[in-house]
């Protein structure tokens, strides 16, 4: 009775590719294809392609944290964190949600100080770019909230507020281009960002601290009411240029 | 949608993101179809979906997977498969297919097209998982033969007996990828004419063209470069009795032009016609 089942098989197959963990009886059951003169050989052909396509998988979510690391520092990272997160996504573009926190892992290697914030904004990104576009409630509606300061602000789901302890978002958007473009940018300060999507096109905005922490507050389900009463605002100004922001921005989809 | 009954050339192309700029342009085609990667739009409801439904306007779509694992032993991700179902409702494709072979285990995901063993067992598997696909999508699915550079000793069939056995016992229909056809022929030492000839036309849906390397002891299907001419040859001889069967170009890696990958198919087209035009 043949007790090499296809389980077993597929168990034996995997680990050689993903842990090298070598099995004789896999290797003793491999016919190398045309010259290749081992079943190592042929192994590898499925072993190089595993490390490759994760890397370009990563690279493709990850353009910002690529461009500020260069092609040897990423692609050696990149490699690393193959080897210790296998793909458990049946879609390749979904690999790499926790590839921020394993750059912070690494951070005195690496010695880039901003790098998992870029790591971060990338993944938003690239969330953004698969959000549906959402529908927007009209200005006119917005002055309901004049009536009943206890209404909160439903956001749309193509709506990310990101912040950081550097400012990345000026190097994200050279990551086309030439690193000697960044090179005497100054991140070494905070940076608030709304990303979001509007008729179909992806927007980033830098606001300041104060209407970015009322900003998050509101997408938290906060109530205007509640926000005046907790907060100490000096200037009132700032929640004019929320509701300004929130206007012409179309990023909220509904009162409730 | 395709009507098999009259002799109609079918050619297609794979929908590739760096190609939405041009398509946008809404240029005039050779090409009648697309084929779209299921899981490129799946889970997408942004850039990529809006395109493949502003093309389905215009044109019949196939959808062609390349995660489903047919050879899983843990059963088929159920998730996948409801994703696939939206997806199908929404677009209307006329082929649905996935490649014949698995693609790693719940715990790792190679996002390969992996070889297996040709057995009762293997046999027995897919189609289970075959039949459990069909019946969550509704639909017969469409197989896809995929190039190989192993061999197992195992094996109890060859791979053309074991693609006729799978679609015999499931009814599935067979995407015929020529240019693997011709990899795997090349680097097993069989007769690739021996493998066509083997397969009913009946049972083909749809057939693949691409092009490969050649890695000095090997050849690896890289779908990034031109038709080789001797998978032309095998095209030529497939075609002369398969006029109604629709085929298409493949390009994955170092994507050119969409108008380079389109003269791939109009020489496809050129083929075609020197058997078929005007009957």
């Amino acid at each position: 009775m043949n007790t090499f089942t296809l389980k077993n098989f597929q168990k034996q197959f995997v680990s050689m590719l993903t842990s090298n963990i070598e099995s004789l009886e896999l290797v003793n059951d491999i016919i190398p294809a045309g010259n290749l003169e081992s079943a190592h050989e042929a192994i590898g052909a499925h072993k190089n392609g595993y490390i490759a396509r994760l890397t370009e998988a990563l690279g493709e979510t990850f353009e910002g944290t690529w461009f500020s690391m260069g092609d040897e520092l990423f692609f050696e990272i990149c490699e690393q964190y193959i080897k210790r997160h296998h793909s458990i996504e049946y879609n390749l573009s979904n690999y790499g949600l926790n590839f921020p926190l394993f750059l912070e892992e690494k951070k005195d290697y690496i010695n880039i100080p901003f790098i998992q914030d870029m790591a971060r904004f990338d993944w938003l990104f690239k969330e953004i770019y698969h959000e549906e576009q959402h529908s927007h409630i009209l200005t006119s509606d917005l002055l309901r909230l004049q009536e009943n300061l206890h209404l909160r602000l439903l956001f749309g789901n193509a709506v990310r507020l990101y912040d950081s302890q550097y400012a990345i978002y000026q190097i994200w958007k050279e990551r086309k281009g030439s690193q000697d473009n960044v090179i005497h940018h100054d991140f070494e300060r905070p940076e608030f960002i709304i990303l979001y999507k509007n008729d179909n096109n992806i927007f980033a905005r830098n606001v300041p601290k104060i209407q970015f922490e009322i900003l998050v507050k509101l997408q938290n389900g906060v109530s205007l009411n509640s926000i005046l009463e907790e907060t100490i605002i000096e200037n009132q100004d700032d929640f004019l240029k929320v509701f300004q922001i929130i206007g012409s921005t179309n990023i909220i989809s509904n009162l409730f | 949608m395709i009507n098999s009954s009259q002799k109609t050339c079918h050619p297609g192309v794979g929908l590739r993101s760096t190609h939405f700029p041009y398509l946008e342009s809404e240029p005039e085609l050779n090409i009648k179809w697309f084929e779209a990667v299921s899981e490129n739009y799946m889970d997408s409801l942004g850039r990529p979906r809006l395109m493949l439904r502003k093309l389905r306007r215009n044109h019949p779509i196939a959808l062609h997977g390349v995660s489903m694992n047919l050879l899983s032993t843990e059963g088929l991700n159920n998730a996948y498969l409801k994703n696939l179902k939206t997806l199908i409702d929404e677009i209307e494709p006329f082929i649905v297919s996935d490649h014949l072979c698995w693609t790693g285990n719940r715990a790792s995901n190679i996002h390969d097209l992996l070889p297996f063993p040709y057995t009762k067992d293997s046999l027995e598997i897919v189609i289970n998982n075959i039949d459990h696909a069909q019946n969550k999508l509704g639909r017969t699915l469409v197989i896809e033969n995929v190039s190989t550079y192993m061999t197992f000793k195992q094996s109890e069939f060859l791979e053309w007996d074991f693609l006729l056995e799978v679609t015999k016992k499931t009814d599935a229909k067979l995407l015929l990828d020529i240019n693997n056809v011709y990899v795997s022929a090349k680097n097993h030492h069989f007769n690739p004419l021996t493998y066509l000839n083997s397969i009913p036309k009946n049972r083909v849906a749809q057939i693949h063209l691409a092009g490969f390397t050649d890695m000095g002891n090997f050849l690896f299907d890289t779908h990034s470069k031109p038709v080789y001419p001797e998978v032309w040859e095998l095209f030529s001889h497939y075609i002369k009795e398969a006029h109604q069967v629709p085929f298409m170009m493949e390009w994955d890696e170092d994507i050119p032009e969409f108008n380079v990958v389109e003269a791939e198919v109009v020489k496809a087209i050129e083929i075609w016609n020197q058997y078929h035009q005007g009957q």
